[in-house]
C-alpha cells in the first residue's frame, strides 16, 4: 500500500471496477462522485456510471442526463481524467436498440411500437440492465483504468444483479419462440390460426389481456429479439467480469435501523451471489468532535437541563451510531474472510450542489475513520 | 381546531412516500398506531424484497401473509408474484385459468418481465383491501409506500396501462383501481421529508410534479426531524470542554432548519397560487433515535408532539 494515501484512496488505488450499492439516502450517488474524483486526482482515467441521479449531482459536475460519457470539466487542477454519464432510461434504451437491432428499419418500427414507448420511458425496470451494458461497453472500449458504476437505492440494487438470470430465463426457457411462432404463422393466415398455434395457453392469456394487447406484445418481442438476446450476453459477460480480481462492490450506509438492516442484506446477497466487498462507507455520522460531547453529556448532563433539548438528541444520536456501527462490523466480518474496513464518515454541514462541495465532501471521505 | 392529522384518518387508504432514508417507514406505523388510537381497523402494507416493518416490532419477516401485530394493527408484505396470482384470482375472477396457465415456469418467467405489472397488480391488492375485502377486516390501509421517484412511477401506471393498447378484464379493473386512487374521499397521499436544503427542493419538486401529472389525492406534509429551536444560553464555568461545539451544533442546525422551512412555505405558497392547492405541513420532533422493538407510547409522543407550520 502506498505511504499517505488514505484508507479510500488505497482501496481506489488498487481497483478497477467498483460498484456502489445501499438503500436510498445514505449518500450513495455523492459517495461515488467522491470516490471517482478522488480516483482523477490520484493520476486514473475514470469513468463514471450513475443510474437515476439527483439532478442537482449532475449539474454540479455539469452533465447532462441521457446516454453519453461526457468529459468532465473540473476547474480544479487533477492529474487524471473523469468522464461521467448520468443515465436517463428512455436515451440508454433507444442506444441499445440501435446497437443490436439487425437493421435501422427494425429499430425504427421498435421506436414505433406503443408497448415499447410505454417500457422505455414511463414505466421503471431496465435502467438497471441498460447499465449494465454500458458498463460492459466502457470495460471494452473505454480505455479507462477506473470505472465507478453508482446502481440505483435499495431492493433495486438486487435487482440489478439477478436481472440478467431473469431474462435468461426468459429466452431458456422457450418464451420467446413459444411466443413469436404462432404469431409468425398468424400473420399468414390470419387471427383464426393464431389459437389453434397457440393452442391453450396462448387463448387463456388472451382472455385476461385482450388480443389487440398480445398482437402488440408479440410484435415487439419479434423486433425486439435480437436486441433482448444481445442484452443477455452483455449481461452475462459483466456478470463475470464483476467477479474478477479487481473488481468489488462498495456498500454505501447510514446509522439508521433501517439502512443498516437493507446493507446486511445486501452484504448476504453479496456473500451468497460471490461477489467481493472491498469497503463500507458509513456516512452521516456525528461530527467527530461531537462525539466527545455526547460522552460528556451522558455523564454529567443531569446538571445543566437547559441544555437537554438539543444535547440529549446529541446523546442518543451517538449512542445508537455506535451501536449499529458496531453491529455492521460484526456481520461483515462474519461473512467475509478478508478484512473489510468500515469508514466512518462524518455527515455534512451543508448541501453538495457544486464542484466546490463535491471536493469539500471527497476530504470528509478521506479522513474517514476505520471502525475497528 | 381539527384534530392532527384528521384530513389522513378519515380515509380507507392512506399511502406515505417520501425520499429514502428519512423516516418514512417509522411514520407509516406511527400514523397507523394514530388510527388504532382512534379506535380503527388498521392494516400496514409494504411492498419490499426485505421486510422493513416486521423487525421493527421485533418479530420475524411476515412476507405475503397477514400477521397481527397487536389487537388492531396488522401488517403484510406484497410481493409482485403473489399479487399477481391474487390480481388474476380474485378480481378478474380466473382461478382455473390461474392454475392452467400461470403457474408454468416458463409464464412466470415471462410476467417478471413485464414492466408495470408489479405496479398495477400492487394498486389493485390495495384496492381490494381497502374496497372489495368481503370480511371488511379494516377500516384504514396504511402503505409505506416507495421512494417519491418510484411512487410517481406507481401513480402514472393506471394511465400508462390504460394507454397502452390493452382491452379486456385488464382494463376494465384498472379503470376501477384508476377511479379508485383519484377519489379523494377514500385516498390520501402523505409526503414525508426532512427540513434540509435539497431535501426540501425535492420536496417541492415532487408536490408539483405529482399534483399535475397523477390522479394521486395528495392530503398533507409531514416534516420530520425538525431539530428543538435553539435559543441564546449563557455559556456556564462548569461545562465540559466539549459543550461549546455541542452548542455550535444545536444552534447552526436550528438556524439553518427555519430557513429551510421557510423556503418549503414559499414554495407551497407558489404552487398554490399556482394550482389553487394548499396542504397542512407537519412538524414532526428530531428524536435522534428510536428504540427498536418499537416503544409504542415512544411513537405516539413523537407524532403527538407534531406542530402545524
Amino acid at each position: 500500500m502506498n505511504a499517505g494515501l488514505s484508507p479510500i484512496e488505497a482501496i481506489l488505488e488498487r481497483s478497477r471496477v467498483i460498484v456502489t450499492i445501499g438503500s436510498g439516502g445514505v449518500g450513495k450517488t455523492t459517495s461515488s462522485i467522491a470516490m471517482a474524483l478522488l480516483g482523477a486526482r490520484l493520476g486514473k482515467r475514470v469513468g463514471l456510471l450513475s443510474i437515476d441521479p439527483a439532478k442537482r449531482l449532475a449539474d454540479a459536475l455539469g452533465i447532462p442526463l441521457g446516454s453519453e460519457l461526457v468529459k468532465v470539466r473540473l476547474a480544479q487542477e487533477i492529474k487524471g481524467s473523469l468522464e461521467a454519464a448520468m443515465l436517463d432510461q428512455k436515451a440508454v434504451f433507444d442506444e441499445m436498440v440501435l446497437r443490436f437491432a439487425p437493421s435501422k428499419g427494425v429499430a425504427e418500427r421498435i421506436f414505433q411500437n406503443s408497448i415499447y414507448k410505454e417500457v422505455s420511458s414511463n414505466l421503471g425496470g431496465p435502467l438497471e440492465y441498460m447499465a449494465l451494458a454500458k458498463l460492459e461497453n466502457m470495460l471494452t472500449q473505454g480505455g479507462y483504468d477506473l470505472i465507478v458504476l453508482d446502481t440505483p437505492p435499495d431492493t433495486h440494487a438486487l435487482d440489478f444483479l439477478s436481472r440478467p438470470n431473469i431474462l435468461a430465463g426468459f429466452i431458456e426457457n422457450g418464451v420467446m419462440s413459444w411466443l413469436i411462432k404462432p404469431f409468425h404463422v398468424a400473420q399468414k393466415l390470419g387471427a383464426g390460426a393464431l389459437f389453434k398455434a397457440g393452442g391453450k395457453l396462448m387463448s387463456g392469456i388472451s382472455s385476461v389481456t385482450g388480443v389487440k394487447m398480445l398482437r402488440l406484445l408479440a410484435e415487439f418481442l419479434v423486433l425486439m429479439e435480437d436486441v433482448i438476446i444481445g442484452f443477455n450476453r452483455v449481461g452475462r459477460e459483466v456478470a463475470f467480469t464483476l467477479k474478477k480480481d479487481s473488481t468489488g462492490f462498495v456498500l454505501v450506509s447510514a446509522p439508521y435501523n433501517n439502512a443498516i438492516r437493507s446493507a446486511a442484506h445486501l452484504m448476504r446477497e453479496l456473500k451468497t451471489q460471490n461477489y467481493p466487498l472491498f469497503s463500507i462507507i458509513l456516512n452521516r455520522n456525528m461530527p467527530f468532535d461531537l462525539q466527545q460531547t455526547a460522552l460528556d453529556w451522558q455523564k454529567v448532563g443531569g446538571d445543566f437541563p437547559e441544555l437537554e433539548p438539543g444535547f440529549g438528541i446529541i446523546s442518543r444520536r451517538q449512542h445508537y451510531a455506535a451501536t449499529l456501527s458496531d453491529a455492521l462490523l460484526t456481520e461483515a466480518r462474519r461473512l467475509f474472510v478478508q478484512n473489510v474496513p468500515l469508514l466512518m464518515v462524518e455527515e455534512q454541514g451543508q448541501m453538495i450542489h457544486s464542484e466546490d462541495t463535491l471536493w469539500q465532501f471527497t476530504d470528509t471521505l478521506c479522513r474517514a475513520r476505520v471502525k475497528t | 381546531m381539527q384534530e392532527h392529522f384528521s384530513e389522513l384518518m378519515q380515509k380507507k387508504l392512506l399511502m406515505v412516500t417520501g425520499k429514502g432514508g428519512i423516516g418514512k417507514t417509522l411514520t407509516s406505523v406511527a400514523l397507523a398506531q394514530w388510527a388504532r388510537r382512534q379506535g380503527k381497523k388498521v392494516c400496514l402494507v409494504e411492498s419490499s424484497a426485505h421486510d422493513q416493518i416486521a423487525p421493527l416490532f421485533g418479530i420475524a419477516p411476515v412476507g405475503h401473509q397477514l400477521r397481527e401485530l397487536m389487537p388492531g394493527l396488522s401488517v403484510i408484505n406484497l410481493n409482485p408474484m403473489d399479487n399477481f396470482r391474487d390480481f388474476v384470482i380474485k378480481h378478474l375472477g380466473f382461478a382455473k385459468l390461474f392454475e392452467k396457465v400461470f403457474t408454468k415456469p416458463i409464464v412466470r418467467s415471462f410476467i417478471q418481465t413485464m414492466p408495470g405489472i408489479a405496479e398495477l397488480t400492487l394498486l389493485g391488492r390495495l384496492y381490494y383491501f381497502s374496497e372489495l375485502d368481503r370480511d371488511d377486516r379494516f377500516d384504514l390501509i396504511v402503505l409505506d409506500g416507495f421512494a417519491s421517484g418510484h411512487f410517481h412511477s406507481l401513480m402514472k401506471t393506471p394511465d400508462a396501462v390504460l394507454q397502452s393498447g390493452m382491452v379486456g378484464p385488464i382494463i376494465d379493473e384498472t379503470q376501477r383501481v384508476r377511479s379508485f386512487i383519484a377519489d379523494s374521499s377514500k385516498v390520501a397521499v402523505a409526503l414525508v421529508t426532512v427540513p434540509e436544503d435539497l431535501v426540501v427542493g425535492e420536496a417541492l419538486d415532487f408536490v408539483a410534479r405529482l399534483h399535475r401529472e397523477t390522479p394521486a389525492p395528495l392530503a398533507s406534509i409531514l416534516v420530520n426531524r425538525c431539530y428543538p429551536i435553539y435559543r441564546h444560553v449563557a455559556p456556564s464555568a462548569q461545562w465540559p470542554e466539549s459543550f461549546a461545539s455541542g452548542l455550535r451544533y444545536w444552534q447552526h442546525r436550528s438556524e439553518s432548519e427555519v430557513q429551510n422551512l421557510k423556503r418549503l412555505q414559499t414554495g407551497l405558497s407558489e404552487i398554490h397560487r399556482h394550482d389553487g392547492q394548499s396542504w397542512p405541513v407537519y412538524c414532526l420532533p428530531e428524536r435522534g433515535a428510536f428504540v427498536e422493538p418499537l416503544v409504542q407510547t415512544e411513537l405516539h409522543e413523537w407524532v403527538a408532539a407534531a406542530e402545524l407550520l
